[in-house]
């Protein structure tokens, strides 16, 4: 069986690990399973990153074009400038690795709603 | 009779003399062997009769293709083989039975575009004389 996209996933985790390691930001959890989040991203905590399955192109019949979205999450918005430097801290550290091309503020699920940035890259 | 359609692919675009032609297909997101007719104004007769004008048709090969910067890329391709005439085959679906074969004259195509992006570039070979429909092998 094969998952190529799984695998891609697998791989991105680790590209971004290896970036936040190397800001100094390894207590930021990178995971493919979003019920994890919630807990990572509190104040008290180091950030959380969600890899979400890719939309998926299929321009020929050899060719497949993945766009990915991951999700940072961190803070709370009654705290919305530690929140967001912390935020900025993570895109600025994986941004360039990754060959984003669009980074887009956003919440994650919760009350209140953690403050969140969407970055979309194409493979 | 039920009405019949098919979809574009997978099919193959070969171009290039026999024994070294160089296979297209698996970078085109597209394309087309169209056919471009003109007609010479009727010529109206004293009997009151008209002649009808004469008409012509050309015909080009045009798609658009995935580019990949390699030194084996098909945009370097078009550039080597520039303004050379060379041999074509185009299948539309191999599930079908119908080829189209000939001769197009190669121009450069463009390289390069937006930055982060899969860029593609669009080509369009002019066909010398006629396309000669063919049955897949």
């Amino acid at each position: 069986m094969s998952a190529p996209r799984v695998e891609r996933a697998l791989e991105i985790v680790e590209e971004i690990r290896a970036s936040l390691e190397e800001a100094g930001l390894s207590d930021v959890l990178v995971t493919l399973d979003g019920s994890k989040i919630a807990a990572a991203a509190r104040l008290s905590a180091g950030g959380a990153i969600h890899i979400r399955p890719p939309s998926l192109k299929f321009p020929t019949h050899s060719h497949t074009f993945a766009t990915w979205t991951i999700v940072i999450v961190y803070g709370t918005p009654t705290e919305q400038v530690a929140s967001w430097t912390r935020l900025d801290e993570i895109i600025a550290a994986i941004a360039p690795d990754l060959d984003v091309t669009v980074a887009q503020p956003s919440s994650w699920e919760g009350k209140p709603p953690p403050p969140a940035y969407e970055l979309t890259f194409t493979d | 009779m039920p009405p019949k359609s098919s979809k574009l692919g997978p099919g193959g675009l070969t171009i290039g003399a026999t024994g070294s032609p160089r296979e297209f297909g698996a970078q085109l997101t597209k394309c087309a062997l169209t056919p471009d007719t003109s007609f010479e104004d009727d010529i109206p007769v004293l009997s009151g009769e008209t002649q009808a004008g004469d008409a012509d048709t050309t015909w080009e090969l045009s798609g658009t293709l995935l580019q990949d910067y390699e030194v084996d890329s098909l945009e370097d391709f078009c550039f080597q083989n520039r303004l050379q005439e060379l041999p074509f085959v185009f299948v539309p679906s191999r599930s079908g039975a119908r080829s189209y074969s000939g001769v197009v004259t190669i121009t450069p195509i463009t390289v390069g575009g937006d930055v982060k992006t899969r860029n593609t570039s669009d080509f369009t070979f002019r066909v010398i004389g006629e396309p000669t429909p063919g049955e897949v092998d």
